[in-house]
């Protein structure tokens, strides 16, 4: 209870305090969190313009007043099936490198605080590609949430680049 | 001392930087006419680049840029004090001076101080000051020459820095309004001879003119002014009658003044257009008239030479016009203009939403769309106006080239002459900053590879000198810059050899057009060059060429006759940002087809469609057989037609070729505003860009070119 104190009164400080806040969204049993620095807003699901031949995981585009957004789907990244769009699918809208960038979730959870020393770097355990996108696992409380690595997530090294 | 430097001084600094360049833009093409007789107003131009920015550069503390400039005005000053043509040598050092302070202004829009150059100012300042002694040394008899014209030359300095610029454009043009209006007045007077409201009013005006020219120091305007004012004024007091003899001579006189005013204007006006003799006689006769106001004999002989200025002067007239829209301007960052047409495809992507919602199916509402045909116009126009402000003429551009063209000539020991034709073209000026890479390579490729060395063009009994022709024009909605030469021409069979050996074609006796045989000069290093030179030969430049028109979605051609010449053709749309679409649906999607490309769309009929061994599907119009492209296929998308009878054919045409594209179903036409589709994406084959249509959603507009390469490859893959 003490730290939550802590972060309304921090709220409270200075409301353009970004740091070691977290946009959490879950998806199945998981909880993901992005680096807040990254997120611009948070929109309903919109009606998207599929690309023709362009990666699988690109949904295709999005115009969000008047601007071009091409949009993600997280789960078809992390290698996972579609599920329909519900009323709490929405899309996170990132700026990542001058981009605006658009993710799919399943399902926006909250807006987290969390500190350095609450972060720890993920296990080395090699087991699958999804670990990749892995940059560190926050504790919460008692529960515990990956930390995205939005560089990984949205650049394909193997067979995609930011150009 | 940078940190001393605060904001609204920056900001001086950059403008300080920013009017250097574009003064040194205008005077540079000027440097090349000092190799011939009648220059002195051109230098006096070169001379005033430089003397107003070592006065700004002393003004901003710009040590070294002030003592450069200094040097080249100095070196200036001598040569027009020394009326005597220049040599080559002269010429080169006073490129080197742009050069290099173009140079030290590129570090200053850095740094904001041009310290950084410290080590490299005594090199050129000792080439300026040995070149200036060693004219010196040469014209030193020279220099008692004519010494009423230098003091005069003196004098026009004097204003100059007396009157600053903004005095000196308000006086320009407001005094090309008062002769506008005065002419208008004076051909009004001729008809209605008696109308002694008309004289007042011209009276008034040439008076204000007089007095304004005499304050700011235009002498000779002053003059003519006076003489104009003393005819109206014996017309005023009614010692004169008004008769068609006197409104010719007032109109002469109104255009002598206008002539100097252009003179001005452009610094560099050729004296010729109205001799001074001409408004000498005119002078003298004016003073007899008022004498001997019905002398007939006079006015024979005054009529000719009158005559004759007026038709020599039309296009005057118009020119000087023009000299003066462009001098009533100001400065805009490029930046608001870009959001101001951001602003502007945003209302028309709003006004299409908002007069096409579904909400209004179904209803009658008059009053509404009187109020919506209005908005519909007003965007439109609105549109017209901003896209307009981005218009630039290509001159500046062209300008360039001639500079290109002499070093490059210079450089090779070849003789070349650049003709340049239609440099008002205007084009949107982010287009001619992209068209300007693919020209410099195109007129480079043409001096290396096209124009002969002198010797051996004459050989070939041609002149020694090549010629390079540059010209821009309007064609449609497209702007066509051609560049041709007479040189040597492209050696086809050299092209063919090259293209097998370098892969691109695998027969060499391969049967191919001359036009499909040139494109393989577009290719990434392609070169039929024996040797590598500085200038080219590596086979870089041509592809960068295609692929900066592509960008534009423009289009090159190649036309070239061995022996004789080459000639690049080169298209580009007008703007980038908005074009005509004709709407299409496949599928749930919405594509866009640019207009220009379409020819005609159709129903197919069956009978009319044959299947050739290879599974290509062909479709005769009247004389042609044309393949036809299943959109479906090449994007992957279900359709709602699957056979061709359910859907819609229609033939789409780039660069001479045509295709039959089978789509489900047109939706319409409609201006769409061009939308990139995000560089996180990158390029998708066979789509430029995205618009947004009239629900809000987005709709892909179709790179024709693009599709003509995908179901190329598309097709070998099935053959393979």
């Amino acid at each position: 209870m003490k730290t939550n104190n802590k972060v309304k009164f921090e709220e409270y400080e200075d409301e353009n305090l970004i740091d070691f806040r977290y946009m959490g969204f879950s998806q199945d049993s998981e909880d993901y969190l992005i680096d807040i620095k990254y997120v611009t807003e948070i929109i309903g699901i919109q009606n998207i313009t599929p690309l023709p031949n362009s990666k699988s995981f690109l949904k295709g585009i999005i115009n969000l007043r008047g601007i071009i957004i091409p949009i993600i789907s997280t789960r078809l990244r992390f290698g996972k099936d579609e599920i329909d769009f519900n009323a709490r699918t929405c899309i996170i809208v990132l700026n990542f490198e001058e981009n605006n960038i658009g993710l799919i979730v399943d399902n926006v959870t909250e807006v987290y605080h969390i500190l350095p020393e609450n972060i720890s770097l993920p296990p080395d355990t090699n087991k699958g590609t999804n670990s990749n996108f892995i940059k560190g696992i926050g504790q919460i409380e008692n529960k515990v949430c990956m930390i995205l690595d939005i560089e990984k997530l949205l650049i394909d090294k193997e067979n995609m680049s930011l150009n | 001392m940078s940190n001393g430097i605060d904001d609204s001084n920056l900001a001086m600094i950059l403008e300080f930087v920013s009017e250097s360049f574009e003064s040194l833009d205008t005077s540079e093409p000027l440097i090349d006419t000092l190799k011939t007789e009648d220059f002195k107003d051109n230098v006096n131009t070169i001379f005033r680049t430089f003397h107003t920015i070592k006065g700004l550069a002393g003004f901003f503390e710009m040590v070294y840029l002030n003592k450069v400039t200094h040097e080249a005005e100095t070196l200036l000053d001598y040569i027009r004090k020394n009326d005597k043509s220049l040599d080559e040598s002269t010429i080169d050092i006073i490129y080197k001076s742009f050069d290099f302070i173009r140079y030290i202004l590129q570090v200053i829009s850095v740094d904001y101080i041009d310290t950084a150059i410290a080590e490299e100012i005594p090199e050129i300042i000792q080439i300026i000051q040995i070149h200036t002694d060693h004219l010196k040394n040469n014209t030193v008899l020279a220099s008692n020459l004519n010494k009423e014209e230098i003091s005069l030359d003196d004098n026009s300095f004097d204003f100059n820095s007396l009157v600053n610029d903004e005095m000196r454009e308000q006086f320009l043009v407001s005094s090309f309004d008062l002769i506008e209006v005065g002419a208008n007045n004076l051909i009004l007077l001729e008809k209605d001879n008696t109308n002694e409201n008309l004289i007042a009013e011209t009276f008034g005006l040439i008076h204000s003119l007089k007095g304004n020219s005499g304050f700011m120091g235009y002498s000779e305007i002053e003059e003519i002014a006076m003489d104009t004012e003393t005819i109206l004024d014996s017309l005023r007091q009614k010692e004169l009658d008004v008769d068609s003899n006197i409104i010719s001579i007032l109109l002469s006189n109104f255009e002598a003044i206008k002539n100097r005013l252009e003179i001005i204007i452009k610094g560099n006006a050729d004296k010729d257009l109205i001799p001074l003799i001409n408004l000498d006689i005119v002078e003298k006769v004016i003073k007899k008239e008022i004498e001997l106001p019905k002398n007939e004999i006079i006015l024979d002989k005054k009529n000719t030479p009158i005559q004759n200025k007026k038709y020599s002067n039309e296009n005057e007239i118009e020119k000087s016009k023009q000299g003066v829209k462009l001098k009533n301007d100001i400065r805009v960052e490029t930046n608001k203009i870009d959001k101001l047409f951001d602003l502007v495809g945003e209302l028309i992507t709003i006004e299409s939403m908002l007069t096409n919602s579904s909400d209004l199916k179904n209803l009658e509402l008059p009053i509404f769309w009187k109020s919506a045909n209005m908005l519909n116009k007003i965007t439109r126009e609105l549109q017209d106006i901003s896209m307009s402000i981005r218009m630039m003429p290509i001159e500046g551009l062209f300008n360039k080239m001639k500079r290109l063209v002499r070093d490059v000539s210079i450089k090779m020991n070849k003789k070349v002459e650049l003709v340049i034709v239609g440099s008002e073209t205007e084009m949107d000026k982010n287009v001619i900053d992209e068209i300007a890479d693919p020209l410099v390579h195109i007129l480079r490729n043409a001096m290396d590879h096209g124009i002969e060395l002198p010797e051996v063009r004459l050989n070939k009994g041609k002149l020694a000198e090549g010629v390079i022709k540059l010209e821009a024009k309007y064609e449609g909605n497209e702007i066509l810059i051609v560049i041709s030469d007479n040189g040597a021409g492209i050696n086809r069979e050299r092209v063919l050899e090259k293209a097998f050996e370098s892969g691109l074609i695998t027969n060499p006796l391969e049967k191919l057009t001359d036009k499909e045989v040139y494109m393989f000069i577009f290719e990434a290093g392609f070169s039929t060059a024996k040797e590598v030179t500085d200038i080219s030969g590596r086979g870089v430049g041509m592809d960068v060429v295609k692929k900066n028109i592509e960008k534009l979605h423009g289009t090159i051609d190649l036309d070239s006759e061995f022996g004789k010449g080459s000639t690049f053709t080169l298209r580009i749309p007008l703007t980038l940002a908005i074009m005509e679409a004709m709407l299409i649906r496949v599928g749930k999607s919405t594509y866009a087809l640019p207009i220009l490309a379409l020819r005609e769309s159709f129903k197919c009929n069956i009978n009319n469609v044959t299947i050739t061994m290879d599974g290509l599907e062909m479709v005769r119009i009247r004389n042609e057989v044309l393949p036809i492209i299943r959109l479906h296929e090449l994007f992957n998308i279900m359709p709602t037609a699957n056979d061709l009878k359910d859907g819609i054919l229609m033939v789409v045409e780039t660069r001479n070729k045509r295709v039959c594209l089978f789509v489900d179903e047109i939706l319409g036409q409609q201006q769409a505003v061009v939308k990139a589709i995000s560089d996180y994406v990158g390029k998708i084959n066979g789509i430029t860009g995205c618009m947004i249509l009239g629900d809000g959603n987005i709709g892909l507009i179709i790179d024709i070119e693009g599709l003509f390469r995908m179901s190329e490859s598309n097709f070998v893959l099935n053959l393979n």
